[in-house]
């Protein structure tokens, strides 16, 4: 064992892989903050390159990229309102919130700790409880997964704000455009009308994109004024230890929560900062001041997604099975160097195992140092005039659409996305539902149907094993908690409302 | 000043859209094979469920708008002028012209041109030399990197081609 890790330790101790992982952050964070470049792309991308490298070099470039692109993610999201990756489309919730109140530093910082941390309960989890993890993930069927997508949903109660069916009306239609395309089990057209381009469905960056970006700058063509954002105090606006202390419970729960969840194939980040963003606002005291401009709100996003980075290698190590498309990619890394990875890894390659798991660790310090020094360069970008910003934005966001699928189709699907999303806005109809809800649709539907298949249209299924039992028993739970507590807040906004009546008619 | 109109159009247009989808756009638009062995395994199942979800929603909108046509809602819309509406149409064609001008001229020029008129026409700004040197150089910057560093193929123009 002490010579395996001997061995380890002289494979990550060498000039070739430390650079590669601090260049892989790098590269990661920075595609990462480019809306259009997915972390997907860019670990395809970098995947050439490894091909003349020593197989850990290679690998841990690889894993570097995919780190810091889940981190560079959150930067446009919280300073320009477009995520930069799927992943950090729950951190726009807070994130933007924060930076128009003023805050923009504290919301990167945030972000960037809660990332840290979370990267870090990730990678302990990978090197402690890989093989329980990994058995727990074997568990997960079609209807496992059905329930614990519903209850992911119940987030949308929470966050809709003070107009519930609203909320609901959105996330109804985030999950009917979620619904265009290819059916998946009988291969038919779905709402394609004929248009090729649709057979895929709405490519979700794109429908980010326009839901989020696109809004902004017509909501600001029909009221145009140079006025800045209030950031311009660098030192004065970072993250207290106290509010990471206060938000701490957060990050290590969003930590648990996308560690558990990245160890299951198929899920990805997105899930499991929603999860982990609706566990933290059911729990948290500040719980109005979600959606606000809440610290913790993006502390439970960061946490949630980033907890997944570690984990999603649980499946690939123990088992050989890709979790997502990433890791799919990564294993292609693998193969190319010779390695098989699954079980027989650990005995055939315990000291590349071992040196992996101490570059992973690593790259969370690599992670803290470059994501601080990305923050100081990209938190200037609110200092920026808006005629100025905004304009730069609409230009990235036509390059970023268009280079998700090299579509010019999806240009046009942004602007009318746009569009919508401003109407949608004009009309108090919450944006977040909808994401939420075209973020999980496709999951929920899949796995309901891989269900009904299973069981031959018996809803029997639903109800197999402990683990759907335990989702329902939650979501039964969250929904009632949720409804009371937005009864509750009505009935005390409509007391005060009719207060304040009484005394204006009275003066 | 108090509105509750708004809630009322929402309420009744999210009815008439989830009624145009159960009674037209699903049966027109979703193909569903003859043999399918259970209606819920049916690739029309999931969106008639939407489209009701969505009819229960918008009647739950209005009955919520009728209980409350009595107290009073505070007006969140903020006041502004009737021109501001038209600037929303004349930015919708801009748009429009940004995305049909992109296969003619190519998406650095098309974006040249669509920032600085953004910038400088649109927004009004006082920064007008920024405007011209950021409008020209920012497209060529994304061209650079999506081009030569992410190997997109950025649709250019058959006139002025960058390398």
């Amino acid at each position: 064992m002490i010579d395996t890790l001997g061995d380890a330790f002289l494979l990550v101790a060498t000039w070739q892989t430390v650079l590669a992982l601090g260049l892989g952050v790098f590269i990661g964070v920075i595609c990462g903050a480019i809306p259009g470049m997915s972390v997907t792309m860019a670990v395809a991308l970098t995947l050439p390159f490894t091909f003349v490298l020593e197989p850990i070099v290679g690998i841990l470039l690889l894993l570097g990229v995919y780190k810091g692109g889940v981190f560079g993610g959150c930067i446009p999201a919280i300073l320009i309102n477009t995520p930069g990756t799927p992943a950090s489309s729950a951190t726009i919730l807070d994130g933007y919130p924060m930076v128009t109140n003023g805050q923009a530093g504290k919301a990167l910082g945030m972000a960037l700790y809660a990332s840290c941390t979370a990267d870090i309960i990730s990678n302990l989890a990978l090197i402690l409880f890989a093989g329980w993890l990994a058995s727990f993930a074997m568990e997960f069927g079609p209807p496992e997964f059905f329930t614990l997508i519903v209850f992911s949903l119940t987030i949308i109660a929470g966050i809709a704000g003070e107009k519930l069916l609203h909320g609901l009306f959105s996330a109804a239609l985030g999950l009917l455009l979620a619904t265009i395309g290819l059916d998946l089990v009988y291969g038919t057209d779905r709402f394609i009308m004929g248009n090729t381009d649709l057979m895929g469905g709405l490519n979700f960056i794109v429908v980010l994109i326009g839901l989020f970006a696109i809004p902004e700058i017509i909501a600001y063509a029909r009221r145009p004024s140079d006025e800045h954002m209030k950031v311009h105090c660098m030192g004065n606006d970072s993250v207290t230890f106290s509010e990471y202390k206060r938000c701490f419970k957060t990050i290590f729960r969003g930590g648990v929560i996308g560690a558990v969840l990245g160890s299951i194939p198929g899920i990805g980040a997105a899930p499991a900062a929603f999860l982990s963003y609706s566990e933290a606002r059911r729990t948290s005291e500040n719980k109005d001041n979600f959606g606000k401009g809440e610290i913790e709100g993006v502390a439970a996003s960061e946490s949630g997604n980033s907890g997944v980075c570690g984990s999603t290698l649980i499946p690939l190590l123990a088992l050989g099975i890709p979790g997502d498309v990433i890791t799919a990619i990564i294993i292609g890394a693998f193969m190319i160097h010779g390695i098989q990875p699954g079980p027989l890894l650990f005995e055939n390659n315990a000291d590349l195992i071992y040196a992996l798991f101490m570059g992973l660790i690593l790259s969370s310090f690599y992670l803290l140092f470059i994501g601080k020094f990305a923050i100081k360069i990209f938190k200037h970008v609110v200092d920026i005039p808006k005629s100025i910003l905004l304009p730069s934005i609409m230009v990235l966001c036509v390059f970023g659409g268009f280079a998700v699928n090299n579509s010019m189709f999806d240009v046009m699907v942004m602007f009318i996305l746009g569009g919508l999303g401003y109407a949608m806005l004009r009309c108090d109809l919450p944006a977040a539902p909808f994401l939420i809800a075209f973020v999980l649709g496709p999951l929920l539907e899949d796995n309901f149907r891989q269900s009904m298949l299973m069981s031959g249209g018996s809803l029997e299924i639903l109800f197999r094993s402990t683990i759907t039992w335990v989702f329902w028993a939650l979501t039964i739970g969250t929904t009632f908690f949720l409804i009371k507590s937005k009864i509750k807040d009505r009935k005390v906004k409509k007391d005060s409302l009719n207060l304040s009546l009484d005394i204006g008619s009275v003066k | 000043m108090y509105i509750i109109k708004r809630d009322w159009l929402v309420g009744f247009g999210v009815c008439l859209f989830s009624i145009s989808l159960i009674v037209y756009l699903i049966p027109q638009f979703v193909d569903s094979p003859r043999s399918v062995r259970s209606i819920v395994l049916s690739p029309v199942f999931w969106p008639s469920v939407i489209a009701w979800m969505m009819l229960l929603v918008g009647v739950g909108i209005l009955v919520s708008q009728y209980f409350e046509r009595g107290s009073a809602v505070l007006k969140s819309d903020y006041d502004e002028p009737k021109e501001s509406y038209s600037r929303v149409f004349v930015f919708a064609a801009f748009l429009a012209g940004y995305y049909l001008l992109l296969p003619v001229l190519g998406m650095i020029w098309t974006s040249s041109l669509a920032y600085i008129i953004f910038s400088i026409f649109i927004s009004g700004t006082e920064y007008r030399k920024t405007a011209v040197i950021v409008g020209v150089l920012l497209p060529m910057a994304l061209y650079v990197f999506f081009y030569h560093v992410a190997g997109v193929n950025i649709p250019q123009n058959e006139f002025v081609r960058l390398p």
